[in-house]
């Protein structure tokens, strides 16, 4: 095998799964919501852009629907409609707290699954869709090129995506998000509509999945039901624990150590006996590092970080404004019949 | 200004607060006292919006609020401090005072990506707020600090100026002196007065009863949920109904 191609396929997957950790740290890191249902808005866009850029339906075809539009439309639309799925389970759920909203997120995940895997007429069952159109291959002779244009291609977004984050972390709203998981009823004695904040931030969490499910869908060229089962869910949230909660370049490093561990023991050379303990060993080292890590780093290779305020203080210290003269206080202690001695800071 | 007209509160069987009236009036400072379990912080939490009176209503600037979000209560200026000051414990103080005043622009999720001159201005503007507040109260030095790691009386002192953050009309202030040293005690009385001085309206629930008698100008005392007493500060510490509800009946 090539390695070069062995590896822009690992670090497209890497950076696949890499967004969805940061949609999840965005949801939990920063909002605190514990969303156990990732892979529903995940195949939810993952179907919206199968089926949008799909040809219609032939006289033999089972499927419904297929717009045939070109793959941009699919880019664009997928994000959108795994928004306002999100948006739907977000309504409901997010009036519930901690583990209620974790099981109902779970459950609307499998609700997706068994739709997509039985409704036959709407996107072809279990057999899903084949040969799936791939953005700009048609400018690549051969197929390994086109893989590393793919994997650059991935990484610009992923990167993006990476700094807008950041950004967003440290403004008013990622500090209101933020607010609201470490103290929800102090959030809301400021004035915080803390459900409404935490939807926007649960669908914008379900865009960012939907984004990453284009990817996967042209990447595999392929989509079928059972891509879409609750381990993907698992492998994000493992990823998120190691990396770092709260931390988004820790989730990208996060998903880099767990995927790339994965997809290294593809390197070993197989034989048709030893195959099925070289695949059983994935979860095994899934468990290993996650063990190791919550045994030695709790919070994750790449910790939380408060913002620091680095602006000057003003000129002069302490010109106090509301604070009483120290003749006030002696005066107030005095009439308590205490000594002022040990308010002097 | 803020007015509670026949409050009830029933958690199930227990009548944590009955048919409780009361009044404070504009920049005046209002005393809530009773032994523990007579319902005052339950009374806090119904004015506050946490949730709904089981009857009564309470009015402020001459409007109902009772029924409306907790966070709509607030933007009409009623803010609250809690009883524990846990604040956000793994956020910074500069964050936490930050997070607090109303109407930010900034807290809507487009402008997380692209932030405008508006935001820009705004953000200026409550960091030098902040800024102004932490001096004020000494804490300057800590504006880097989790809240987690804070003392206790420093975490209250940032309970009270985070919600200083907001320019409230009325704060409810939930024990304020609770596991305050005593010099600290002295510190607050006066910081409060000047506050009221500067246009606030308080009501304040305390134990420490040296502090509320201290600071307010009118007193209500809980008892089982209902008000059993009120008046100055003198009246009500010469109240034998008081005096009871303390201390048991004389012989």
């Amino acid at each position: 095998m090539n390695l070069g191609v062995f590896i822009s396929g690992v670090v497209i997957v890497v950076a696949i799964y890499a967004i969805q950790t940061l949609s999840l740290n965005l949801k939990f890191g920063e909002t605190g919501l514990i969303d156990l249902g990732l892979v529903g808005y995940f195949a939810v866009g993952a179907y919206a852009f199968a089926l949008v850029t799909v040809p219609p339906p032939g006289a033999t075809d089972n499927y419904a629907i297929g717009l045939g539009w070109p793959l941009w439309a699919g880019f664009l639309i997928a994000p959108v409609v795994a928004g306002i799925f999100s948006l739907l389970v977000g309504l409901p759920a997010l009036r519930l707290r901690g583990d209620y909203l974790a099981i109902a997120t779970y459950a609307f995940a499998e609700v997706v699954r068994a739709i997509f895997t039985n409704e036959t007429k709407l996107a072809n069952g279990v057999v899903g869709f084949t040969n799936l159109r791939q953005p700009w291959r048609d400018s690549f002779e051969s197929g390994v090129r086109y893989q590393y244009f793919f994997m650059g291609l991935v990484l610009v977004v992923l990167l993006l995506l990476f700094l807008g984050l950041k950004r967003f972390r440290l403004g008013p709203f990622g500090r209101s998000i933020r607010s609201i998981r470490e103290n929800e009823p102090v959030a809301l004695s400021v004035g915080k509509d803390v459900v409404r904040m935490k939807l926007k931030s649960f669908v914008l969490g379900g865009v960012l999945a939907g984004l990453s499910a284009c990817f996967y869908v042209t990447f595999q060229s392929l989509i079928v039901p059972r891509s879409f089962v609750p381990e993907m869910t698992w492998m994000v949230w493992i990823a998120l624990t190691i990396g770092g909660t709260g931390n988004y370049l820790g989730a990208i490093v996060g998903t880099t150590v767990l995927v790339g561990a994965q997809e290294a023991t593809r390197l070993i050379p197989s034989s048709p006996s030893t195959a099925p303990a070289i695949a059983a060993s994935r979860l095994l080292i899934m468990g290993i590092i996650l063990i190791l890590i919550i045994r030695f780093r709790p919070r994750g290779i790449l910790p939380e970080r408060p913002w620091i305020d680095r602006s000057p203080v003003p000129a002069g210290g302490s010109v106090p404004q509301a604070v009483p003269s120290a003749a006030e206080v002696a005066e107030v202690a005095a009439k308590q019949g205490r000594s002022t001695d040990t308010i002097v800071d | 200004m803020l007015e509670c007209r026949s409050v009830s509160k029933f958690f199930g069987g227990i009548k944590a607060v009955q048919d409780c009236s009361l009044e404070v009036p504009e920049h005046s400072i209002v005393g809530l006292i009773g032994p523990n379990g007579a319902g005052k912080t339950t009374l806090f939490n119904v004015i506050a919006g946490v949730f709904p009176p089981t009857a009564g209503e309470v009015h402020f600037k001459g409007e109902k609020i009772t029924g409306l979000e907790t966070w709509r209560i607030v933007d009409r200026g009623v803010a609250r401090t809690f009883q524990h000051p846990s604040g956000f414990p793994q956020m910074t103080v500069m964050e936490n005072l930050l997070v607090a005043p109303l109407g930010q622009t900034g807290d809507g999720v487009l402008h997380g990506f692209w932030r405008g001159g508006t935001v820009r201005a705004q953000e200026r503007e409550i960091h030098e707020k902040a800024m102004r507040l932490l001096d004020s109260i000494g804490l300057m030095k800590y504006r880097n600090e989790l809240v987690v790691n804070l003392s206790a009386g420093d975490a209250r002192l940032v309970e009270l100026i985070r919600q200083l953050m907001l320019d409230p009309s009325i704060l409810l202030l939930d024990e304020p002196a609770a596991g305050i040293n005593p010099a600290l005690t002295g510190y607050l009385l006066a910081l409060l007065r000047k506050l009221r001085a500067e246009g606030l309206t308080i009501l304040a629930i305390d134990h420490n009863l040296g502090f509320i008698m201290e600071l307010c100008d009118h007193i209500y005392v809980l008892a089982q949920g209902r008000v059993i007493s009120q008046g100055t500060p003198d009246e009500v510490s010469g109240d034998p109904k008081v005096i009871e509800a303390y201390l048991g009946k004389s012989a």
